[in-house]
This record gives C-alpha cells, structure tokens and sequence, in this order.
C-alpha cells in the first residue's frame, strides 16, 4: 500500500513490526525481501513518486572541505539515488575486508566469505547476470578477443556489469503496493529517532511533512537506510537522549566520510593499432546477458608490497587521427598525441600485425582514462551538523571530506602503473597529467559514493554498528547502506551494499519471528 | 668489448670521443657518458655535430616528431646532449638487458631488438617523464639522437 503521508489526519500514528526509514535502493532492497513474509513492514520515505524541488532542496547543506554538491550528488524521492545511477556494479575485492596495517581504520569485522553467497541474489535484484567478474577466460571466449596478460604484475584486468540500471522505485514499487504486509509512506520526514530513557531501545520515530502535518510510527524495530549522508544526519538530529546523537557516545558517528575520489583529464593513451586493444577494454560488450566493461584494477600482490590503496582506471576512444587528416595546429594536445603516435609508431606496432608501420592509413586514436581509488579512512573527514537549518528547522548537514596524502599517493603509483603496462605490452604511451605533488589536482570529484559515516566495528570503540549492522548499545535499531562501510574499496557501493541488505534482512527474519 | 658493443660503436663515429677514449672512461670508473660529456661540455657551445647511425631511421618512425619529443627530453637533460653519450647509454642499456648486437646485425635486427628493450625497461619501471608522456628511458635516447641528428 502507498500512503501520502500529507493525505492523514495530524497526529496520525502508524505501527509496523519493522519501520525502514528511507525509500532507496537498501530501504526497496529489504522491503521487497520482505514482502509476503508476514512481517508487517513501514517503508518511512521523504520524498514522493517523482522529483520535487522543494523535497530535494532538503539535501542541501554546508561545505567545508572538497567542493561537493550534496543535493546533486543524490536524491529524495522514492526509488532514492537508483533514479540516477549510472548501473556500474562489481564487488568488493578480498582485499578491502582486510586490516592492512598500512591503512589506519581499515578491516571489516569479517572476510569477503560472509558476504560472497549475497552476490548472486543482489545481482538478481540489479538485474545484471551473475558473476565472472575477474573470470577474463569466460570474457575472452565470449567475445573472441585475446586479452592481455599484465607485463608489470602490477594491474590485472577485472569486469565491471552494468545493470540497465535498475529504478528500484519504478521496478519495484508495483510489488511493494500490492504486497499486503507492506506499506509505503511517501512525503515523510524523519525529523527525529526517538530513544527511551537509557538510549537501549528506539520507541518511535518522529515524522514531519513539508505541509505541517506531525505524525508518528511505532515499530518493534528500525532500520535506517537514507544513504550515506543522511543516515549520519539524522542519528546526530536524534539527539534528546543522547546529547551527542543516537549512538554517537564515542564520537564516531559522521566520522570517517569517505567517497571514490574521480578525477578528469588526468591521463590520457595513444595507440597507433587501435586492433590491438580489445573491444571491451574501449567500450561495453553484450554477451550471455552479461553487458560488461574490462577495468584495470591494481593486483593485490602489488597492493600489498607496495602498501598503497586500491584504484581502478577504464578507458574509451576519445578521438582517432586519420593520416589524411590535417593536424588541427591550433590544438597542443593534438599536436603532442599525433608527435607521440608519430615518434613511436615502429614500437607500437605488432610485428605479425596486419597493420604496417611504414605508410600508415591511420595514424592511431587516443584514449580517454576514467580512474577512480580507494580512500583511506580519515576520521576528520566527517559529516556534521551545520548552524543552518533547512524548511523543517533541522540543522543542515555540513560535510568536510578530506583526502590525504596517502590517496593521493596511492592514485598516481597506479596511474603510473597503466602507463608501464601499456608501454610493456608495446601497445601504446600515456601522458600524466596528474604531477606528482602534493596538491590534488582541480576537479577532484567523487562518484556520489557516500560511504563509511556509520562504520561498521564489533568494537563499539571503533564503530557505530556491529557486524549485523545493529547500533552499538541500541537492541532495535539497524543501518542498511554503504553507510557502514567500515573501507570503500574501489568497486561502486550498489552492488554490495544490496548485498550487505539482503544479509541483513536474513538477520532481521530470525529476530523479528 | 662484445661483437655488439663494437658493432654500435664502429657504425656510429662522431670522431670526437673515441673508442679509446670511451674504454679509457670505463677503466677509471667514470660513466663514458660523463667523461665524454664533459669533454664536449668543456668545448661545446652549441649541439654537437651528429651522423645518424643506419639502424636509427629502423627504430624510429616521423624523425620530425621524434625529434620534438627528443629535444623536450634533452631540456630536462642537459648532460645527454652528446651523441656518443646517448649512443653509448642505449648500447650499455641493451646488454644490462642481455639483448647484444652482434656484429652481423643488420638495421632491421638492431630495430627489432630494441623494440623488444623498450619493453623490458617499461616492464621494469625504467621510465622518464618526457613533456608528460611516460617513455622508457632508451626511447626517450633515441629520440633526443633524433634532435641531436637534426
């Protein structure tokens, strides 16, 4: 059932066995796992069926750190952030639960074990086939390419699927209405988690609508899944018992922001036999339900001896240089990739290529790099609550993301790594344009990846979760989302944080029944 | 001196640091490089006089492009602006690498075998950054030979 909360009497109190705050891609996620199972569930969502700017400018808040848009960087209505996901999914790597000793906060309660058997079913939920995401043999047979072996150890070729993408709203809500233990609440504002005396147990949460209307839901348990930004917002507005914020007693809620740092143009590759790289390393491939794209990921060996974070690098042809057409001399970049592809063509050549390097038809093509790496938890890149206050008079958010030296750092070894590889494999040469100093380099962007606010640590110490992702100290109240990610790897959240949803919904129907 | 070593050498004469002079260089314990380098920097003022050896054009594609890129390199590498410091780098590079040239190798072997150098030195990490691009250290030679040839 969908209710529009606007459409109830003031006061209204709804009661559920589970409440879910948040209506994206976890809140859909653990709703549609449970439907049909009897429990009743009340899906507590902000915004409404489509976007509204008024709902939306809810997002808004204070930057203190990286310039980062966090209205654009999500969205409040129903079907969440999924309404404008590009649909890139692959999980974590086997590395990114590991404490590394050389990465400060880093390790998740368990290894990647726990998680694997979610994959296949949050594929399902993604709509992507499952698996052969390192497998390049199934990628070379299907595609009929031969794929390169990496000449350096320092890369490996690994798979990203595309889900096409999936709305999780349009694909889902259908479902969710007629399922009769589930009722959707559109156009209502958690303003508040209200926590009996102790701050053991959450009694209710608080809700508000933009027309003036107060209402309630009561539930035996809570699971607060409004992404990455908003999760942590909302447990520091929920702050009557606890004056630092539901589950904040050790200060770490906010804490640890991270996000995949993007950066554009910092790169670029010339290849003089445009053959010699496999179509799906340049752009999307179809095959056996799989639409899939070819990364080069740094391999774990090289990650370990080397004691540097992991990244990820696509490319796809930018431009191709025929040899009849004139060089544009107005254009330094041209004139330097047609110099490179011109200089070096006797090396980038195969010598059983049909391709020859004397009189070329084509002089070559460049290639456009997308790379993006991990970033290392940093408690002082936070979210925490600005002296602003939005059209409900909650406080904004206000978000300081950092990054350190040791991302940066991480960044360039690998980006440096892509263009060893390609000179190894005697395909063709890159140009940095990222210098090796300290600054970042403008723009730096994120992938609107918001990660790690409400970490996840069996030591409540060192978490706001718990491996089941429960509240420390709270026996009702769970986070769902990339929110407790306690690293981000480099692989997009979707698909895992689906994964770590569908986990916790296993968790939830053992307690709940 | 190895078949190759001579090989490179005898092809490519600039009549100015001699064989001798070079192994002279070796046995002091200098780079032949440096000892020749500093000869030519104490009389040189201007580019030194060059002929191309035969496998160079071999090697190379657009001598005009090359050439570009070998002169961004030669700017950041003021002591490499003597061909026979550069001739003698590449030679030295290719037996660290164990790719000699014997004395029978024709332009087109010498061509290929450096071809398969420039690989091993990228595998290796053996790089330099050239107005950006990240070039082997022997490719980066061959084209500051380039611009130094003209």
């Amino acid at each position: 059932m969908f209710t529009d909360a606007r459409t109830l009497p003031d006061q209204t109190s709804l009661q559920a066995d589970l409440a879910i705050i948040g209506g994206g891609v976890a809140g859909i996620t653990l709703a549609h796992t449970l439907a049909g199972s009897g429990i009743s569930v009340c899906v507590v969502e902000a915004g409404g069926l489509a976007p509204d700017p008024a709902v939306q400018s809810l997002y808004e808040g204070e930057n203190t750190g990286i310039d980062y848009s966090l209205s654009a960087t999500r969205l409040r209505l129903f079907g969440g952030s999924s309404n404008h996901w590009g649909g890139y999914c692959r999980p974590l790597d086997v590395i990114d639960f590991e404490q590394r000793d050389w990465v400060p906060f880093s390790g998740w309660p368990f290894a990647i074990d726990e998680l694997a058997p979610y994959y296949k079913p949050a594929s399902e939920i993604v709509e992507i086939a499952p698996g052969r995401f390192d497998d390049s043999d199934y990628w070379q047979r299907v595609t009929g390419e031969k794929l390169p072996e990496s000449a350096t150890g320092r890369l490996r070729l690994q798979f990203v699927q595309f889900s096409t993408p999936t709305r999780f709203g349009s694909r889902y809500g259908d479902e969710l209405k007629t399922a009769a233990n589930i009722r959707v609440l559109l156009n209502a504002n958690v303003t508040r988690i209200s926590a009996a005396d102790g701050a053991q147990a959450v009694k209710r949460l608080a809700i508000r609508t933009l027309s003036g209307l107060r209402l309630s839901v009561k539930a035996r348990y809570y699971v607060l899944a409004t992404g990455g930004l908003e999760n942590a917002r909302i447990l520091l507005l929920s702050n009557d018992v606890v004056p630092a914020g539901l589950g904040n007693q050790n200060d770490l809620v906010g804490r640890f922001f991270m996000e995949h740092p993007h950066m554009g143009g910092f790169a670029e590759l010339v290849v003089a036999d445009l053959q010699r790289v496999p179509k799906i390393l340049r752009e999307r491939v179809t095959a056996e339900g799989h639409s899939a794209k070819a990364a080069f990921n740094p391999t774990q060996t090289f990650l370990r001896e080397h004691r540097l974070l992991n990244a990820t690098f696509m490319m796809g042809v930018a431009g191709k240089y025929p040899a009849d057409q004139l060089p544009d001399a107005a254009n330094a970049n041209d004139a330097a990739r047609r110099d490179m592809l011109m200089a070096a063509r006797q090396f980038l050549i195969a010598k059983d290529s049909a391709v020859k390097p004397g009189r070329p038809d084509d002089i070559g093509a460049w290639l456009g790099i997308g790379g993006s790496c991990e970033q290392a938890p940093n408690p002082d890149s936070r979210v925490s609550l600005s002296t602003k206050h939005d059209a409900l008079g909650l406080a904004k958010i206000k978000l300081n993301w950092r990054l350190t030296e040791q991302d940066r750092l991480s960044f360039y070894t690998h980006l440096h790594s892509l263009a060893l590889e390609f000179g190894a494999l005697g395909i063709g040469r890159l140009r940095e344009r990222v210098a090796d100093r300290r600054d970042w380099p403008q723009p730096v962007g994120g992938g609107s990846h918001h990660m790690g606010t409400t970490r996840m640590s069996d030591n409540p110490l060192h978490g706001v979760v718990d491996r089941n992702c429960k509240v420390h100290a709270v026996n009702n109240l769970y986070v769902a989302g990339s929110s407790v990610f306690p690293t981000s790897g480099v692989s997009n959240p979707t698909l895992s944080l689906v994964a770590l949803t569908l986990r916790l919904a296993d968790h939830l129907k053992g307690r709940i029944r | 001196m190895t078949a190759g070593r001579r090989s490179l050498l005898t092809r490519f004469n600039t009549g100015r640091c001699t064989r001798r002079t070079f192994l002279f260089s070796v046995l002091l314990g200098l780079t032949a490089g440096g000892f020749c380098g500093r000869h030519y920097a104490l009389a040189d003022t201007g580019p030194e006089p060059c002929t191309a050896p035969p496998w160079l054009w071999k090697s190379i594609g657009d001598r005009q492009s090359a050439a570009r890129l070998g002169r961004a390199y030669l700017d950041t590498q003021p002591e490499y602006r003597q061909c026979h410091a550069l001739l003698t780098d590449i030679e030295r590079t290719l037996q660290k690498w164990g790719a000699s040239t014997p004395a029978t190798a024709d332009a087109e072997q010498t061509a290929s075998t450096l071809q398969d150098l420039l690989r091993k030195e990228y595998a290796h990490g053996e790089v330099i950054s050239v107005a950006g691009w990240v070039l082997s250290k022997t490719e980066a030679r061959l084209y500051a030979l380039v611009a130094m040839i003209g």
